[in-house]
């Protein structure tokens, strides 16, 4: 997949350039350089602390670097006066913790991620109902978080990132938060975006085995990037 | 599911706390909707009172306690029948009695004999009473029907009793449901000799009406001429003070029902930050979610809004039936006050919703889910 400089062959579609961020005196992140993929799956390693979550909240879009910048397909997020249709169009955010809104059904949930998109009532329900087949999870269409389990959960939090069908999947920790069996469901449903469909995505995990299922690993210390090495090598 | 089935849901989610907050503007909504029922039904009554017969307008002293309490002398009645335009004025004297437990504010009205058909008045039984008669009476047909009295029956008003000479009809229910004397007796058993409560005015074929008012204002700066109901502020004071009140009961209303709906709306918007995070971390827009807080206020305030407009009906009607207020107070919901009742609501649940609306949509999405 790589190129013999250990750079991505395909086009970028993503870009961090020498992107800082501090919290008052705590620096989180460090001049970090980083380039992802057109189809790339790129795991984010390392620590508590090291900045991973960071990273991955700035190519959200849900925070600004204090210096540096992030390009999606070669356009600085900071040009960007929409980052609420980039959130919604060109990116789905899988978290830790699964969000979903306690008192929506499942459907209800990835429903709530197309307001905006211009569909109507009946093409944003069908699509929801589509989503949650390809997730194995129709029977739990109409339920409400509090009655599905962990991997449930975490996997109509992942209907609802694709939603809109966005090249990018941005994850934060997806596993973190659930049992191993649970953990490989998730995987096998990225891999098989990954394969199928050709998703990008980025993986924040501190989870090695986990870590090894993507392309490329990161690993981040102290707001650096210090190694870089093949998911291969990790596994 | 909808923008609106959404906050409809998050509504019911929360029922109690939605309820507790629609009866805060509810309770808001029935002081300014009870007011505004009471003040245009007192507006009304007076109007109607003073309003009976064929009249184009009517005059009376200005700036008095009560309209009823207007005196107008019969030197000034007979200034305003001079005025350049009157075809003719007529004085009447109009008072009211207790008479008795169904009829506690009976009206009495007196009029002299050869000016009732100028004032409007049909005779449609009997015959009209004599020019000095202290014990002759005429019945509006449906005091008449009420009271089971035909010409020729006695009635006792006040301590006097009076033979029934005659029935009348007017062009309304007011006068249709009182009693009409001889000027000079109704003057002689009040205690107002020369005087009068207000005169009656028709103006000249071709006239403008609003241009003999304004003369009859000018040549005479003690007396107000009014026409409409919504006029006779100049005449009552308590019509303005009333109004007043019902403005100041407005104000409180809405600053007391935006301080509840305030601190219910912070309330949610505290426990709801990681939510609203979510929202925005899934391409919400800013405008999105203030919208959907401030809907789920609008929602709120016209659940309250309909909630007071039916407490309100429901007061004023218990209103009518207080003895002293009876065929005084008839409340008459218009548009204008049930409107008044929900502008007060969508105004409450805007204002207290402006502050949340905006703190939620200018959250940063990071920090919002980073709340525990």
């Amino acid at each position: 997949m790589n190129a013999p400089s250990g750079q991505p062959a395909r086009p970028p579609i993503l870009e961090v350039r020498d992107v800082h961020l501090a919290y008052g005196p705590v620096v989180a992140l460090d001049g970090i350089e980083l380039t992802v993929a057109e189809g790339e799956w790129l795991a984010v390693s390392g620590p508590s602390g090291s900045g991973k979550s960071t990273l991955l909240s700035l190519v959200a879009a849900l925070d600004q670097p204090d210096r540096g910048e992030v390009r999606y397909r070669g356009r600085a997020l900071s040009d960007d006066r929409h980052l609420d249709r980039y959130r919604r169009n060109e990116v789905g955010l899988v978290f830790q913790l699964h969000n979903l809104v306690a008192h929506l059904d499942a459907r209800q949930n990835v429903e709530i991620a197309m307001f905006g998109t211009h569909r109507h009532r009946a093409a944003r329900r069908a699509a929801a109902d589509e989503l949650l087949e390809w997730m194995q999870l129709s029977e739990f269409a109409s339920r409400r978080p509090s009655e599905m389990s962990g991997g449930e959960r975490q996997r109509v939090a992942i209907a609802r990132a694709l939603a809109n069908r966005p090249p990018l999947l941005l994850a934060d920790e997806p596993t973190g938060s659930l049992d191993p069996e649970s953990a490989d469901n998730v995987v096998e449903v990225f891999r098989k975006l990954h394969r199928s469909e050709g998703t990008t995505i980025v993986m924040v995990t501190h989870d090695r085995s986990v870590a090894a299922a993507a392309d490329r690993i990161v690993t981040l210390e102290r707001g650096h990037i210090v190694a870089t090495p093949s998911a291969q090598s990790v596994a | 599911m909808t923008f609106v089935g959404l906050i409809v849901r998050n509504l019911a989610t929360r029922r109690l706390r939605t309820l507790l907050t629609a009866a805060a503007v509810a309770i808001s909504v029935t002081a300014v909707v009870t007011l505004g029922v009471v003040t245009a039904s007192l507006e009304n009554s007076a109007a109607n009172v003073l309003l009976m017969g064929k009249a184009d307008f009517i005059v009376a002293q200005k700036s008095v306690a009560t309209a009823l309490t207007s005196v107008v002398t019969e030197a000034q009645a007979s200034r305003v029948a001079r005025t350049a335009g009157v075809h003719s004025a007529v004085g009447v004297l109009v008072g009211t009695v207790h008479l008795n437990a169904t009829n506690p504010v009976f009206i009495e009205i007196g009029v002299a004999p050869t000016r009732l058909k100028t004032f409007g008045v049909t005779i449609v039984s009997g015959h009209p009473y004599g020019a000095h008669a202290r014990h002759e009476v005429m019945l509006g047909w449906q005091a008449a029907q009420s009271l089971h009295k035909r010409v020729g029956n006695t009635i006792r008003i006040g301590t006097i009793d009076y033979t029934v000479v005659g029935l009348y009809s007017v062009n309304q229910v007011f006068g249709n449901a009182a009693a009409m004397f001889p000027l000079t007796t109704l003057q002689a058993n009040t205690r107002k000799p020369g005087t009068v409560t207000l005169v009656a005015v028709r103006v000249n074929p071709g006239q403008k009406v609003a241009t003999v008012m304004a003369r009859v204002d000018r040549d005479n700066p003690s007396l107000a001429s009014v026409r409409l109901a919504s006029q006779f502020g100049r005449i009552d004071r308590n019509l303005v003070f009333l109004g007043a009140a019902q403005t100041g009961a407005q104000i409180i209303a809405l600053v007391v029902g935006v301080a509840v709906v305030l601190s219910a709306m912070l309330l949610s918007f505290v426990e709801r930050i990681r939510e609203f995070g979510v929202l925005r971390a899934v391409g919400w827009s800013r405008t999105r979610l203030l919208s959907l807080v401030m809907g789920e206020a609008v929602v709120i305030s016209l659940l309250g809004a309909a909630a007071g407009v039916g407490l309100s009906a429901a007061f004023t009607t218990a209103l009518e039936h207080v003895s002293s207020l009876r065929g005084v107070l008839e409340s008459n919901f218009s548009i204008g006050v049930v409107g008044r009742g929900l502008y007060t609501a969508i105004g409450i649940g805007v204002l207290a919703a402006l502050y949340p609306s905006v703190r939620a949509a200018m959250l940063r999405p990071s920090v919002a889910l980073r709340r525990e």
